[in-house]
């Protein structure tokens, strides 16, 4: 048992601050995207024409996708971090860290398409707009989302296991 | 912890049913980039690039579909028997991470030399889908050192009761 928890610190040292890493630059490439939809906006305003490269709306559904990335990407450094500190995979903290996830990937498969054909309805420029809930991208990112779900069902089993054997031990 | 089994059982299900419509939409899409390069080898045609980056789509497909399976496997096996630490389960999780891997490292590898022997050497390009493949793969197998570490809290605990 020691053996096991020793050889799964040693090896989630780096998968944490890869997360890390990758949670951070989703965070900056979110930023990256509203200061770019600022300028596109505040060009538009200035111009007073209509939006010229990329339309705020996708602008804004990236930013909203990237932030919602980071968020769990950083749910899954927390989680890798507790592992590596404790040696034990299961624990309370992790299982809701998990359901956050679950709940973070399947938010950010919904709310930025759904934030994209708002921001389409309320331009005054636009000459159509498209209200599309699912794509493709959208649909991965839901099925990540289930996938945690089933994950941490997977570590609340583990959770009461190792809770049993603490007792009797 | 029959409540916990049994919401566990609910949502392997589900996850298997979405794995196997998953490797099905896969398969097809195998389907899809073999009929090009069948089409390309019967006409005899000489463009060799092409047809390698068929073949490392195709390859990246089809380890794709094959692991998405050996995934739906290990889920109906937590279905079935409620236990995810059961060793069938464990392993077919663990060939399922390193066939993503390994489909995902062949197919960017041949896309690479495809791309490199056109004439625009800046167009060599990593491609997106095995790169996301390989790192699947990774975050797959890591999963798998947790469950290999339930299994021996499993094991412990049999050996007490």
């Amino acid at each position: 048992m020691k053996t096991a928890q020793t050889s799964l610190q040693k090896r989630l040292h780096s998968d944490t601050i890869f997360t890390y890493v990758i949670a951070g630059v989703m965070g900056l490439l979110s930023i990256l995207r509203l200061i770019h939809l600022f300028i596109a906006l505040d060009n538009v305003r200035l111009a007073g024409d209509a939006y010229t490269g990329s339309v705020p709306g996708d602008l804004l559904s990236e930013a909203l996708l990237f932030m919602f990335i980071a968020a769990a990407m950083l749910m899954l450094s927390l989680v890798l971090g507790e592992i590596h500190r404790t040696g034990k995979p299961f624990s309370r903290k992790n299982i809701n860290r998990f359901r956050a996830m679950a709940y973070i990937l399947i938010f950010a498969s919904i709310i930025p398409e759904a934030a994209k054909g708002l921001v389409g309805f309320a331009d005054p420029t636009a000459t159509y707009a498209t209200f599309q809930l699912i794509n493709a991208r959208s649909l991965c990112v839901m099925f990540f989302g289930v996938v945690c779900g089933l994950v941490s069902e997977i570590f609340r089993y583990g959770y009461e296991l190792q809770d049993n054997m603490d007792s009797i031990a | 912890m029959k409540k916990i089994t049994s919401n566990l059982k609910k949502s392997a299900n589900t996850c298997a049913y979405s794995f196997i419509l998953l490797a099905f939409f896969f398969g097809f899409l195998v389907l899809g980039g073999a009929a090009p390069a069948i089409l390309q080898i019967i006409r005899g045609e000489s463009d060799f690039n092409e047809l390698l980056k068929n073949l490392g789509a195709l390859l990246e497909f089809l380890f794709t579909a094959v692991a998405l399976l050996m995934m739906s496997i290990g889920l109906f096996g937590i279905n079935k028997t409620g236990k995810p630490f059961a060793e069938k389960n464990v392993k077919s999780f663990k060939l399922s991470g390193k066939l993503m891997s390994i489909g995902g490292f062949i197919g960017s590898v041949i896309n690479v030399i495809a791309t490199r022997y056109l004439p625009e050497f800046e167009q060599v390009e990593m491609e997106g889908m095995g790169v996301g493949l390989i790192l699947c793969g990774e975050v797959i197998v890591m999963f798998v050192d947790f469950l290999r570490y339930g299994s021996e809290v499993q094991d412990e605990l049999d050996s007490i009761a």
